[in-house]
């Protein structure tokens, strides 16, 4: 059985779309309070597995357990209730809405009121509102500084600030696992950097004090964030461990970094 | 002057019953992204449950109120047997599936209450017109107004200040998305059901009392599309605004246009205006214009 520092076990998932196997056999662990990253050339699975820990997906084979309990068959919404929250590669905000109605929704999950209660909003309802509403004014839309933003419509931000109402989205659900797929994907160097500092603030603070599972192909912002690091290659793990072996690891060198120095090395 | 004076208020009141429809359509549409093209077929059960619930002697506002509840047990009931299995799938897929059960829907009708006109009896609202100055309005289209006003209101509040509707706005958007913040498609699914089906069932069973009831006021359903789309598929406000335009233009084509013709222009004329408005305004008066960006 999983010992009590393991927030995440997958064990020997298997997921095939017809005859294509997207991930064959692939187990890991996320312990408690880490930040483990999952690396891989383009189309390894990577965001394949996060959509079969998040629910999205699910798979043929092999089970999946959050802490200690068994949730490969719930469906998302379940497992978002049970602390479990993800931001998306390709941006999948309300775009309509404003920003503070998309962090808002994530508090869904953590609103007691019921529709009587609202209907005459005195007593339960006001302060269960007012305290929710400080909780996103002065926590999560302070800590990303997008609190400025907090009327705008979100499909007419840049892009790198959607980035960040993601996370925040993602955040108000006040996770114990968060699983981040790419989010430094098409941001700026300062972007980066932006981003980087929050998610090392959401990890090490001990108000957020949250677990997270990053895939991410910048590799600077991988080897200097994680903990460990697991590296995908057409499905399969082929090593896991801190990010010097990883580096080091000429099965990896082989599958990924080989290919990708000199990308890293001119790292924009 | 006065016979326009006539036409327009009577068409605004006739407007509100078919806004009461649109209603029901947009609120799908709102929550799950589906046109709903069994609406015509909710109306007609709205419109069978409370014309039953009434010959049974119940008052009619009880009617009503009974067959609010039927609707949004019928609501659940849909979306338990025919809608859960399809959630994740093309919203295509579930279109095509409202055409079925729009199919379905109106064979039940016709097995348990025939093919007959059968009317409110004895009748709910007095015949006896309201007078408006020079202007006479029948008391079953002023109260479809102001029934139609207090929905609007009623909806309204419920999407900008409850976090259900913001939560069946979000499932409209980006289901994945939704779902992945907890909030529970089956949960959306069914409330947006319910709720289209007792907005139904009201104008149904105003309808009802107009010109009885029988399998063709089923077809207001489609009638209800320009209304619908002229306001913007996903606004409530445009819903309301969209049924009464719709309403009125008719009633002027009606009136100004008919003697023309053999007939049928009050008919067509609602579509006419659909394919103009869509031409300048291609999400309607109050849609959403979705933005894209690659």
């Amino acid at each position: 059985m999983s010992s009590p520092q393991v927030i995440l076990q997958v064990e020997d998932i298997f997921l095939a779309f017809g005859g294509v196997v997207t991930l064959n056999r692939v187990s890991l662990a996320v312990h408690r309070g880490e930040i483990f990253s999952i690396i891989g050339p383009n189309g390894a699975g990577k965001t394949s597995l996060l959509n079969c820990i998040n629910g999205l997906y699910r798979p043929q084979h092999g089970r999946i357990l959050f802490n200690g309990q068994e949730i490969t068959r719930l469906p998302a919404y379940r497992r978002a209730r049970m602390g479990l929250a993800r931001t998306f590669q390709k941006i999948e905000l309300f775009k309509n809405m404003t920003v503070l109605d998309n962090v808002r929704l994530g508090r869904h999950i953590h609103m007691k009121t019921n529709l009587l209660d609202a209907l005459i909003y005195w007593g339960r309802a006001e302060r269960e509102e007012l305290a929710h509403r400080a909780f996103i004014e002065e926590e999560i839309l302070d800590l990303l500084e997008i609190g400025h933003l907090r009327h705008r419509i979100v499909g007419m931000l840049p892009y790198g600030l959607q980035k960040r109402v993601d996370l925040a989205r993602a955040l108000a659900l006040e996770p114990r696992l968060l699983l981040l797929d790419e989010p430094m994907a098409g941001l700026n160097l300062e972007e980066v950097e932006d981003m980087a500092r929050f998610i090392l603030e959401i990890n090490e603070n001990p108000r957020w004090g949250v677990t997270c599972v990053l895939v991410e192909h910048d590799m600077g912002v991988v080897m200097d964030l994680s903990h460990r690091v697991a590296v995908l290659n057409f499905g399969s793990k082929i090593a896991e461990g801190p990010p010097e072996e990883i580096q080091r690891d000429p099965l990896v060198i082989q599958a990924y970094l080989g290919e990708e120095e000199a990308a890293y090395a001119t790292r924009r | 002057m006065e016979t326009f004076l006539q036409l327009v208020l009577t068409g605004i009141m006739v407007g509100s019953i078919y806004a009461l429809v649109a209603l029901g359509w947009v609120l799908i549409y709102k929550c799950s992204g589906v046109l709903n093209l069994a609406m015509g077929e909710l109306t007609l059960i709205g419109a069978y449950v409370s014309l039953t619930f009434y010959t049974w002697g119940l008052p009619f506002p009880l009617a009503l109120l009974a067959t609010l509840i039927i609707g949004a047990i019928l609501g659940i009931l849909t979306e338990r047997i025919f809608l859960r299995r399809l959630i994740g799938e093309p919203v295509l897929t579930i279109i095509m599936v409202t055409v079925g059960l729009s199919f379905f829907f109106r064979g039940l009708i016709e097995l348990i209450w025939g093919t007959d006109t059968r009317v409110f009896h004895p009748p709910v609202f007095p015949y006896e017109p309201v007078r408006l100055g020079s202007v006479v309005i029948g008391q079953v289209y002023l109260w479809s107004f102001i029934a139609a006003l207090a929905l609007l209101g009623i909806l309204a509040a419920f999407f900008r200040y409850t976090r259900w509707g913001l939560a069946m706005q979000a499932m409209a958007d980006d289901e994945m998305a939704a779902m992945s913040l907890g909030i529970s498609p089956k949960f959306v699914y069914a409330a947006a059901w319910a709720i289209a089906f007792m907005a139904a069932g009201v104008g149904g069973s105003l309808l009802g009392n107009i010109n009885g009831v029988n399998i063709s006021v089923g077809y207001l359903g489609l009638l209800v599309l320009p209304a619908v789309v002229l306001g913007g598929l996903n606004s409530i406000p445009g819903a309301i605004v969209g049924g009464i335009i719709i309403g009125v233009l008719q009633n002027l084509a009606g009136g100004y246009l008919d003697r023309f013709t053999p007939g049928g222009v009050k008919e067509i004329f609602p579509f006419v205006v659909m394919t103009l408005v869509l031409l300048l305004k291609p999400y309607g008066l109050f849609g959403w214009v979705r933005i894209e960006r690659v």
